[in-house]
């Protein structure tokens, strides 16, 4: 089992940006207005914000991290470590962390690269961060965590385009050499189950061709092209109820400590039905549990500090809390963090409306 | 746990099921409108009353109740 215990590093800032655009499910006249009120009851989805075309991931995430270094005061030159966690980048290729450093006027002596990773990016990405930072050498580091999944998206497939919204996430580590300061991960992997959520074309083991963007209908309600998102509900459904509860019971076990020692469980934001079925495997009362997929849907991985921000933002500036982190899904790949933020700087949501 | 706890359990999640409508022999596609959702929801109580989870397949596979609960209680005493 990956478990990881990283000290000497602590969470400064988490902020989080969305674009102005809201897009109401009880507006998606794809489906029957009877089944738009089935679909918002069960997936808790009320409302996404879309970016406007032509507008990448990283032009929130730039946005938003130029907005929080200043406001952290933090001198850019210090800043040696930038992993920018996403599934929707600039260009197949250079990276994007690579622009960002540059946009952000970030030193030369940084490093910077992406992890394409989706909804348990954050995790996997604090891991990253967290792990480098506590050598001790590089002080200060940006995870820049989303997605503008509306690309990927076909309105007329029905299984996935009312679930997913767009959204930025940055956060702030720094290196404090403070043993106490301590992340402990439990991280893992099941790549059988890659077919479960899928872009099929555009990689290398299916190149684009005319037939990639040909509209396809699978069942009814459900048209799209092999360039668009493919989601198997029930696979997905299945992967979660099996391993989620699991794998943050491990990370409970391994650290000898129980739910009652946590005071939120921030859930990646996949719909309401699964992750009130992981609550209740894990006999969790409600008010431990917030979520924001009722105004924001699923946010791939900005979901987990999304939802910090828009739902706790008050009691993360001032209060010392502990919290279990858990990203699940696409991969598929899942991972939970054990983690204490005492008193981070949480700003209000950031608008994007370029 | 006895099938007709079980049964009980199903008829009050499910609103749409005529109260004991739900017998062992009785196809649980038929009592109600079978979805895809229905289908996740019955995966979700399973999964959070009895603490014991069932497949999408071995569902799929199953017609009646009796053949569902008799997947659940065996997974109960594994």
């Amino acid at each position: 089992m990956a478990f990881l215990q990283i000290k000497n590093v602590k969470i400064k800032a988490i902020a989080a940006a969305v674009p102005d655009q809201i897009f109401h499910n009880k507006d998606y006249e794809w489906i029957s207005e009877k089944e738009r009120e089935i679909l918002m009851e069960t997936t808790g989805i009320r409302e996404r914000r879309f970016t406007k075309p032509g507008t990448c991931t990283s032009d929130m995430g730039v946005f938003a991290a130029d907005k929080l270094i200043s406001e952290l005061e933090w001198n850019k030159n210090e800043i040696e470590l930038l992993v920018f966690i996403s599934q929707s980048r600039d260009y197949v290729l250079p990276n994007t962390a690579c622009l960002i450093q540059s946009r952000l006027g970030l030193s030369k002596n940084c490093m910077a690269f992406d992890i394409p990773l989706g909804c348990s990016g954050y995790v996997y990405g604090l891991s990253v961060v967290a792990s480098l930072l506590s050598h001790g050498n590089i002080k200060k580091a940006l995870l820049i965590a989303g997605d503008v999944a509306s690309y990927d998206l076909s309105y007329t497939d029905k299984s996935a385009y009312p679930l997913f919204g767009d959204a930025v996430s940055v956060t702030a580590l720094e290196y404090t050499g403070n043993n106490e300061d301590v992340f402990v991960f439990n991280l893992q992997t099941d790549g059988s189950g890659y077919e479960a959520i899928i872009i099929p074309d555009g990689g290398n083991r299916n190149n684009i061709t005319e037939e990639s963007l040909k509209q396809i209908q699978y069942e009814e309600g459900i048209i799209r092209t092999r360039r668009n998102i493919f989601l198997d509900g029930m696979k997905i459904f299945e992967f979660t109820l099996r391993e989620v509860a699991k794998n943050i019971k491990q990370l409970l076990a391994f650290l000898n400590k129980t739910t009652n020692d946590y005071d939120y469980f921030i859930f990646h934001q996949a719909n309401l039905i699964m992750n009130e079925t992981v609550r209740k495997q894990l006999k969790l009362t409600e008010d431990k549990v917030p979520y924001s997929l009722g105004n924001f849907g699923n946010t791939s991985s900005a979901s987990i500090p999304l939802t910090i921000v828009t739902q706790l933002n008050q009691k993360a500036n001032t209060e010392n809390l502990n919290y279990i982190f858990t990203g699940f899904g696409v991969g598929l790949s899942w991972a939970s963090v054990s983690v204490n933020l005492d008193k981070i700087y949480c700003p209000e949501i950031y608008i994007h409306n370029k | 746990m006895n099938i007709d706890d079980f049964a009980k359990r199903l008829e009050e999640e499910f609103e749409e099921i005529p109260s004991g409508a739900l017998k062992a022999d009785v196809k649980f596609r038929d009592i109600f409108e079978w979805n895809s959702m229905n289908a996740l929801l019955l995966m979700a109580l399973i999964s959070t009353e009895y603490d014991v989870n069932i497949s999408a397949d071995e569902l799929r596979n199953c017609n009646t109740l009796g053949e569902l609960y008799s997947i659940v209680s065996s997974k109960l005493s594994e």
